[in-house]
């Protein structure tokens, strides 16, 4: 970057209680655009809680969070998968009885451009947005290898499509920045593979950026420009992967774990 | 032999006779289903809906009050029903669309309960003797209404508002994380749903010789409800069945004399789908994807000309 632009997420003093609790405290986060980030930290450290903020599903109790330098926080979840954000459930939420296809068709509602009046005359408007969708989501779905299975209920999926399709759809939202939370959970290794150079595809060719929460220290480490490491709520570490790899504190933090 | 010829006699005849009705709880039945099937809200006060749509109509009809002549009378009371039960959806609706899926279910109980009870006290509507009502429609326009709204159920499904409808009913946080509007669709889904049930209220009110507050009563919603569950939750061809089946049904019974046992017979029917197929008689499938019509048709639209695929997975 020459000029000083906004970064695309800054999290300044994110914080938020559950009762007594104080989930996540005084966190601050930043994606730059095209950046990969990676947030990672021992279970309930507050990773998700995190995304539950940054996407309106739960208030920040502290702190602001902006999207390119306007505040988001406060904004419901639609409005700020509108303004451009994404994302994927840690325990999937597909819809599981429509069909892969039209998981990924629904997440491209806001280019249809036609409405009620449309749909039941069906006229021109309508047949162009249904084909131009259909033809969208075919493409995504085949670069996820997904597309034999368009006619499949989502889900009778396996885990590993079922977390890929979740991608596809928080992907067609064209959304700026992508969160991700544990995507290669249950995967296999050859499926982990597969999912680390779709992410760096993302940022390549759909020019997204990634907020990443997972396990898999190899996945994080290749990908990852940066990552932010959690623990009871607090960030415990900031650095590239290899500052990450030999911290102290972060290798305590998951030992004690586990 | 000639007993035989009897009865199917006057099964013909009792279903000629009945189809007006038939037609009137199709479209209810398929109204509470967008409400119920569709979107996966929980609505339970139907005929409410159904009375205000039926009582605009015949306030109109009976009293006329623009003069007009009769099918313009007519064309006026099936648009004012439509609009103002539309409309008594949209007040439910507003407050019940931000709240969880129990609220609703109990105000359009309430909503059902207070239209009957003031039914059965505004005198200008007859109050518990009812209204007589021109009979302007015909069993043709009544099914010419079903046909429009089979249609419109089906276009809506699959159209990118149905598509966001269901992804609502299926997980409410994951569609709005893809910028689905959790509100605006409830509200909208309400107000189609009660629309349709003005709809059914005018062709009733036009079809029936009069109408009283007593037919409009909670076990018209329980049985609209029935209607729905029974046919499978969200199955559009499946609630159709059920709805022309069980208005048959007491027809039926009061032929082989047995209409003493209507609540037996309806209970059994219950108990045994809910023990054998809970799912409804189609579940969520359609007829269209039973094998042996799927051979010659199914849904397509122009998708399926413009990428030579087939659009709805049995
Ligand atoms: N809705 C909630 N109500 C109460 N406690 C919650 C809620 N959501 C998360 N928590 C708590 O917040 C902490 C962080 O949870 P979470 O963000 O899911 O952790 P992580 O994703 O890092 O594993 C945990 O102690 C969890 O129990
Ligand atoms: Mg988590």
């Amino acid at each position: 970057m020459t000029t000083t632009t906004a970064p695309l997420l800054k999290t300044t003093g994110m914080g938020i209680n559950f009762g007594g609790l104080k989930a996540v405290d005084e966190v601050n986060l930043q994606v730059d655009p095209g950046e990969i980030v990676g947030l990672i930290g021992p279970n309930g450290a507050g990773k998700t809680t995190c995304f539950n903020m940054i996407t309106g599903v739960y208030k920040p109790s502290r702190g602001s969070i902006e999207l390119a330098g306007a505040r988001i926080d406060g904004k419901s979840t639609p409005s700020i998968n509108h303004l451009g954000i994404a994302r994927t459930f840690q325990n999937i939420r597909l819809f599981r009885q429509l069909t892969v296809l039209d998981n990924v068709r629904v997440a491209l509602h806001r280019q249809a451009g036609y409405g009620l009046l449309g749909a039941l005359l069906r006229l021109s408007p309508y047949r162009r947005a249904e084909v131009s969708m259909r033809q969208r989501a075919e493409y995504l779905l085949d670069v996820f290898g997904l597309a034999e299975r368009r006619w499949d209920r989502a889900g009778d999926l396996p885990y590993g499509e079922q977390r890929k399709l979740e991608v596809v759809r928080a992907l067609a939202t064209e959304p700026k920045l992508l969160l991700l939370d544990e995507p290669a959970a249950g995967m296999n290794p050859q499926e982990t593979a597969t999912l680390t150079a779709l992410i760096q595809r993302l940022r390549q060719e759909f020019k997204v950026s990634v907020l990443l929460i997972e396990h898999d220290m190899s996945l994080v480490m290749k990908v990852c420009d940066r990552i932010y490491v959690l623990d009871y709520g607090k960030e415990i570490a900031r650095g590239t992967p290899p500052e990450i790899q030999s911290n102290q504190q972060v290798i305590k933090a998951y030992l004690g774990e586990a | 032999m000639t007993s035989v010829i009897e009865f199917f006699t006057s099964l013909g005849s009792t279903i000629f006779s009945s189809l007006d009705l038939i037609g009137v709880y199709v479209i209810l039945a398929l109204g509470l289903n967008l409400i119920n099937g569709m979107a996966g809200m929980f609505s339970i006060g139907h005929a409410g809906f159904w009375a205000v749509g039926a009582y605009t109509a015949a306030a109109i009809t009976v009293h006329d009050p623009l003069s007009t002549p009769w099918p313009v009378t007519l064309a006026l009371s099936i648009i004012a029903a439509i609009a103002v039960t539309g409309f008594a959806g949209l007040v439910l609706a507003l407050p019940c669309s931000r709240l969880a899926g129990d609220y609703l279910a109990i105000a359009t109980l309430g909503f059902s309960i207070i239209v009957v009870s003031l039914l059965y006290n505004l005198d200008f509507v007859g109050a518990a003797t009812g209204l007589s009502t021109p009979t302007y429609v015909s069993k043709g326009f009544i099914w010419l209404m079903v046909a429009l709204s089979l249609l419109f159920y089906y276009r809506l499904q699959y159209s990118n508002l149905g598509r966001t409808i269901l992804a609502l009913r299926e997980d409410e946080i994951a569609a709005q994380s893809i910028g689905v509007n959790r509100v605006r669709l409830k509200i909208l889904v309400l107000v189609l749903g009660a629309g349709m049930a003005g709809l059914a209220g005018a062709l009733f009110a036009n079809s029936a010789t009069y109408i009283n507050p007593a037919g409009f009563e909670f076990d018209q919603s329980i049985k609209i409800l029935t209607m729905v569950v029974l046919g499978g939750l969200g199955s559009l061809t499946g609630v159709v069945l059920a709805a022309v089946l069980l208005t048959l049904l007491p027809e039926v019974l009061r032929l082989v004399n047995l209409a003493d046992y209507q609540m037996l017979v309806f209970s059994v029917l219950l108990i045994v789908m809910v023990l054998v197929r809970p799912q409804g008689i189609l579940g969520r499938k359609e007829l269209w994807d039973l094998p042996l019509l799927r051979r010659y048709w199914r849904p397509s639209g122009p998708l399926r000309v413009a990428l030579g695929s087939v659009e709805v997975k049995s």
